[in-house]
């Protein structure tokens, strides 16, 4: 008993003293996307795309939401799927063989997706999970010609992208497959409700590029005026009721679904990452702060794209993009 | 600085035979001039009429060079005439034996001018003592041949008075005892007493002349025991046996003994024989030393074998084993926290305390369910003489402590601290970093009572809680762990009651029981999904017998009981282990659970161990303890031999093997869902082999070598797999500990030197051995404390000490479902951070009243600042990294009112 209360003091204080010494702030934050980054998975049954948990013997993909810092840029990339052993830590591993494997050896511009079949009920054995391993190599060819899980798992993979101007990503993810009647939804961005400074903020046109003059249709913004308010909603059936074990002992009981949502943006800051619509809280909107930095002058006009995800803890996700006109 | 000691002996001596006068007293006197050195003296009661006056032996140690006796022909008062006090009537029917401290003014004609009673065990015979004191008649002190006035401490010890004599049969043909005493140079001892205890429990009590000789004739034949007291050397107990028509003839050798401080305290001079290596910081040495801010259980962290925790957190961490492996005692009663939030201060005013013993390995059967160390503070009885108070103010905390003595046979003391961190923290809190919903707070209490209702009894309660609290609301989740938002919160708090009770029960014989009770309740939260909240009653009982079977052997037996109902709530992860784990991972990345338990810890124990005096040199320590731990319904038994051998008087060798053993965490063998209730206990060889010297009085210095060996240690399985815990562990700790210590002892210095050359390390299952997570190959500490005088006093802490190990991240994994990057962990403890010295000063100024006492000081933690990187922090995506510093310079300012 007393390690564990030295040990619960100890987390506790570190964390408030983290915070307190504001440790980290050194580095870029996590919403600040600087280098390609995989923002988001997402799984879809092919016949139900807006279900995120496929059913046995169905079609479903896996499809990756990337973040470039402005173009998009060419990268090779490996993804398996197979199902889940269900280690309750770490980056997970696969109970048996891959269910399906795809790969793009050479940098090419397509987009990245896995295409799969999820094993009869009688196959799944005591699987109820999928499990997705990858790896993403921006501007270099992968090494490996076929995708090894036990490889990904070690952690052993520094060698397997051997770009050393580019940071590659190896990625772990995790979905249900629904049986016994369970499943469960993406949640889903309201486009009507996407909001900067309390006006609509509307989806960006296709194929602009990085500089703009007003006449995008990008709402407009002046680097002198501050920080900007942007409100996020989902749609009114996003959160899920569901079924859930809860307390101590644990009973099942109806849960609405938490949310969480992540914001990425590729000039100036955010006040933060994350937000959170908690576990049995209602509401279907939250806010984030995006301004300047202090140090940073903006002498010519420029769009400033923004990515915003939300996810359910069941394996729901959706994604929007987003973009202004800065001016000077 | 020179020192010197001056031994005087004067003999007086008072003898009656056959039919006694009716009152019968034996004194023994003892001569303090002032600022010189007291010893202390027995007497035992006497049924026969023959009693002595006894000798006089005076230890006199000069501090400083300006007292420098060397050719200054200073010498204190010798004792001319004795007077008997009269033994008072009212206590005649109890036959009290009773001791009365008393003061006097020796003038110049060697007349006694004044008696004071400083203290008497039973205040009826205050008065006989000091009437009789007043008529006693002195060889004056002298300074350069001329006469001077003195005062000195006299210390009067009253037998009780004889039973009735039986008229006894025609004594059959006598015989005699002739003892020459040696000291431990083995020259003559001049003026050591000597009570010879016939086999009727009568006594008679002798001074060794010059030559060392005693002689008791005629003597009936029989068994006799003998006791020989002399100043600064160890008593002797020894039995010799008389033959009708025989002189017995032997020859004693006394060692070097304990010397007492003037005012109570007790400096160890050497480690008693009953632990391979225990190391005792004294209260005149807690509370001063640099660095601690007057916290005396920092102190502990500056021993040999002890490594330094990171960040200043108060982990103990002993010989290289897990803080959780080692034990703190509150009188022998085990305690649930010791420090404020972790390590900020501890939870008990470090004026209450008496002694720190401090056992790194080997440590007796009387303790148990611990592989590492053990910690057991002593709490002083309060005051006996008057009223004391003492009012400390400092920039963090603010602490009153009172203590009065109740009538002539107890005493009550308390004291309580609170922290006041909270008035202002939300004042320096950046309002984007969080909410302050409560404010960090801590406090602490103890109440201390004492009563001696006779001679041999002192029963004493204490007391005493802690309480700590922070709530916090962050305005933000991290971007590192996203679960890690909303409220984050800690509040602990304890109360205990232990009473004790010790009874001499005969000479040979003493007992010592006592219980503790008290709540604990723990209770903390980071964000959503991680939740603790603890609450049990300990209970502990321990009951100890301590019996000298003959002059070569004793015995300790007894048995101590944790029992702990409980209840617990947890949410979070899945447990794992805690040393050695690598990076942690995030709480995000982690299956929640969520636990619920109510159950009874129940741990009986039981121990014996027999101190045999194997030859005069050689010492042995055989104990042997049983545990029991009810949470996985197995028992343990410990085997330990301690083997002490006096190459001097001044040198021993010593060396110890043993068993040690402790049961599994509570949440490693809960039930099949968390935990693995199947685990085995875990267990530890000690070995350990050392020497200690003295090199003069207070001056000792030390070797000391270890190994350890653990096993069956709990580590997890792979990826937390069930049953999630197992005992595939194994660990092997060496090392050498050199320490050197001066104590305070009528000196301006003290300090001490330790350097520890250490290697601690781990195996987990089948993996590779790796070294253990505070792993410090090289610890060296030198502190010192030196007093100026007109108040002042200064002194400072200088620690060197490798870098802790830590596991370098080789990689990360982003895991998608919570859009956080986990990192990859490369070999376990692979890295070391660069070494860490420190240095820490402390400066006092003190003002000194006729009834009071005012210091202002200045504790300076880290003067020059140094950056000593304590852990590395990383950015989101473990791409890259930083050093985090420890803690940087840190003054604290404190005035201290002492009545």
């Amino acid at each position: 008993m007393r390690a564990l209360r030295v040990r619960a003091t100890h987390l506790v204080l570190f964390c408030t003293t983290f915070h307190l010494l504001g440790c980290g702030d050194e580095f870029t934050p996590a919403s600040f996307i600087d280098r390609p980054r995989l923002l988001a998975l997402r799984v879809e049954a092919q016949e139900e795309p807006s279900r995120a948990w496929p059913r046995p013997g169905e079609a479903a993909t896996l499809r990756l939401h990337l973040g470039f810092p402005t173009d998009e840029e060419a990268l090779s990339w490996a993804l398996l799927a197979c199902i889940d052993r269900g280690d309750p830590r770490g980056i997970g591993g696969c109970a048996g063989a891959p269910l399906a494997l795809a790969s793009e050896s050479q940098p090419t511009l397509s987009a990245p997706r896995l295409d799969f079949l999820v094993p009869e009920a009688s196959a799944l054995g005591a699987g109820k999970s999928l499990l997705f391993l990858g790896i993403l190599c921006p501007g270099a060819a992968l090494t490996l010609e076929s995708l090894d899980p036990a490889l990904l798992q070690s952690g052993n993979f520094a060698s397997l992208c051997p770009n050393p101007s580019a940071t590659s990503t190896v990625f772990t993810y995790s979905s249900s497959i629904a049986v016994d009647a369970m499943s469960n939804q993406h949640p889903h961005f309201d486009a009507a409700n996407i909001s900067l400074r309390a006006d609509l903020w509307p989806e960006e046109p296709p194929g602009l590029g990085e500089s703009c003059d007003g006449s995008e249709g990008l709402p407009l913004i002046s680097a002198a005026s501050g920080s900007q308010r942007i409100g996020l909603s989902v749609s009114a059936d996003s959160r899920e009721v569901y079924r859930a074990l809860r307390g101590a002992p644990p009973k099942e009981e109806d849960v609405l679904e938490r949310l969480q949502f992540s914001a990425f943006t590729r000039f100036g800051k955010l006040d933060r990452q994350f937000a959170f619509l908690e576990e049995n809280e209602p509401g279907e909107s939250v806010e984030y702060e995006w301004k300047l930095s202090k140090d940073t002058t903006v002498s010519e006009n420029r769009i400033v794209r923004f990515d915003f995800v939300v996810r359910d803890p069941r394996g729901g996700v959706d994604w929007i993009r987003r973009a202004f006109c800065l001016t000077p | 600085m020179a020192c010197l000691s001056l031994y005087l002996t004067s003999v007086s001596r008072l003898r009656g035979e056959g039919v006694c006068p009716s009152a019968k007293t034996t004194f023994r006197a003892l001569l303090t001039p002032r600022r010189f050195d007291v010893f202390k003296a027995l007497h035992s009661p006497s049924p026969l009429a023959c009693l002595g006056l006894v000798g006089l032996l005076l230890t006199f140690a000069f501090e400083d060079r300006a007292r420098a006796q060397q050719g200054s022909g200073l010498t204190p008062p010798q004792l001319k005439t004795f007077v008997e006090a009269t033994y008072p009537e009212a206590a005649r029917a109890e036959r009290l034996a009773a001791q009365v401290e008393l003061e006097l003014v020796v003038g110049e004609d060697g007349k006694v001018r004044e008696a004071k009673v400083l203290s008497a065990s039973d205040p009826r015979f205050a008065e006989p003592a000091r009437e009789a004191a007043l008529r006693f008649e002195f060889e004056p002190a002298r300074k350069e041949g001329k006469a001077i006035p003195a005062a000195i401490r006299y210390r009067y010890v009253f037998a009780p008075p004889p039973e009735p004599v039986v008229e006894a049969p025609p004594a059959p043909a006598k015989g005699a005892l002739e003892a020459r005493l040696k000291d431990p140079k083995g020259r003559p001892l001049a003026g050591a007493e000597v009570i010879l205890i016939a086999p009727d429990q009568s006594t008679q009590r002798k001074i060794s002349d010059g030559q060392g000789r005693v002689v008791f004739s005629p003597l009936p034949a029989g068994r006799y025991r003998l006791r020989i007291i002399a100043a600064n050397l160890q008593e002797l107990d020894a039995q010799e046996e008389v033959r009708p028509g025989e002189s017995t003839e032997v020859v004693y050798r006394l060692r070097q003994g304990e010397d007492r401080e003037a005012f109570g305290a007790t400096a160890v001079v050497e480690p008693p024989p009953r632990e391979v290596t225990r190391r005792s910081i004294g209260k005149e040495e807690l509370v001063r030393i640099p660095g601690t801010r007057g916290d005396a259980l920092r102190a502990v962290e500056l021993l040999p074998g002890v490594a330094r925790p990171p960040f200043g957190t108060g982990l103990l961490i002993v010989r290289g084993s897990a803080p959780g492996d080692s034990e703190y005692f509150v009188e022998g009663s085990s305690i649930p926290l010791v420090y404020h939030f972790g390590g900020l201060t501890s939870v008990i005013n470090s004026r209450l305390l008496e002694r720190i013993d401090f056992y790194p390995g080997n440590f007796s059967a009387r303790y148990g369910r611990r592989t590492g160390g053990i910690l057991d503070i002593g709490i002083r009885d309060p005051a006996q003489d008057r009223f004391h108070g003492v009012v400390d103010l400092n920039v963090i905390d603010s602490s009153i402590l009172v203590e009065t003595p109740i009538g002539k046979k107890g005493g009550i003391a308390l004291a309580a601290r609170r922290s006041y961190i909270d008035l202002f923290f939300d004042k320096v809190v950046p309002d984007d970093a969080f909410s302050v919903l409560a404010a960090p707070v801590y406090w602490d209490y103890q109440l201390i009572g004492t009563y001696r209702p006779t001679s041999r009894d002192r029963l004493k309660v204490i007391t005493y809680g802690s309480g700590d609290r922070l709530r916090l609301l962050l305005s933000d989740a991290a971007d590192s762990d996203p679960n890690i938002r909303g409220g984050l919160g800690l509040e602990t708090t304890f109360h205990r009651v232990d009473t004790s009770w010790r009874r001499q029960i005969n000479e040979n014989v003493d007992q010592d029981l006592s219980f503790s009770i008290g709540p604990t309740r723990l209770g903390f939260n980071a964000g959503p999904d991680l939740r603790l909240d603890l609450d049990f009653l300990q209970i502990y009982g321990r009951g100890e017998w301590r019996a000298r079977l003959s002059r070569r052997v004793r015995i300790i037996g007894g048995f101590d009981i944790f029992n702990a109902p409980f209840r617990v709530t947890f949410r979070g992860p899945a447990g794992q282990q805690q040393e050695g784990a690598g990076v942690p991972e995030q709480l995000s990345s982690q299956e929640v659970r969520e636990d619920r338990n109510v159950g009874i810890s129940y741990r009986p124990g039981a121990y014996v161990e027999s101190d045999v005096l194997l030859t005069q040199k050689l010492r042995a320590l055989i104990g042997t303890r049983f545990d029991w731990f009810s949470e996985i319904d197995r028992g343990v038994v410990d085997p330990r031999l301690t083997l002490i051998y006096s190459l001097t008087d001044k040198t021993r060798l010593k060396s110890g093997v043993g068993s040690y053993s402790q049961p599994p965490e509570f949440q490693e063998s809960g039930d099949d869902s968390s935990g693995n209730p199947n685990l085995r206990p875990i267990r530890s060889l000690h070995t350990s082999l050392g020497f200690d010297h003295t090199l003069r009085e207070g001056m000792t210095v030390g070797v000391d070598g270890f190994y350890k060996h653990l096993f069956d240690r709990v580590v997890s399985t792979p990826n937390g797999e069930r049953p999630t815990f197992i005992n595939n562990g194994v660990g092997r700790i060496y090392g050498l500990e050199l320490s050197g210590r001066v104590q305070p002892i009528r000196r301006r210095f003290f300090g001490f030197l330790s350097y520890t050359l250490m290697r601690s390390e781990r195996r987990d299952r089948d993996d590779p051995w790796r070294l253990f997570d505070f792993d410090q190959t090289h610890i060296f500490t030198l502190s010192g404390v030196y007093r100026l005088g007109r108040g002042w006093e200064i002194g400072g802490t200088f620690r060197l000490v490798s870098g802790n190990p830590y596991t370098p991240v080789v990689g990360s994994v982003y895991d998608a479902n919570s859009d956080i990057y986990i990192p990859i962990s490369g070999a376990i403890n692979s890295l070391r951070n660069p070494p860490f010295h420190r240095l820490d000063l402390r400066v006092e100024k003190q003002w000194r009243f006729p009834t009071w006492m005012l210091a202002l000081y200045l504790d300076v933690q880290n003067v020059y600042n140094r950056r000593n990187r304590e852990a590395t922090s990383y950015s989101y995506d473990y791409t890259r990294s930083m050093a985090v510093p420890g803690l940087p310079i840190i003054p604290s300012l404190g005035l201290r009112g002492e009545i």
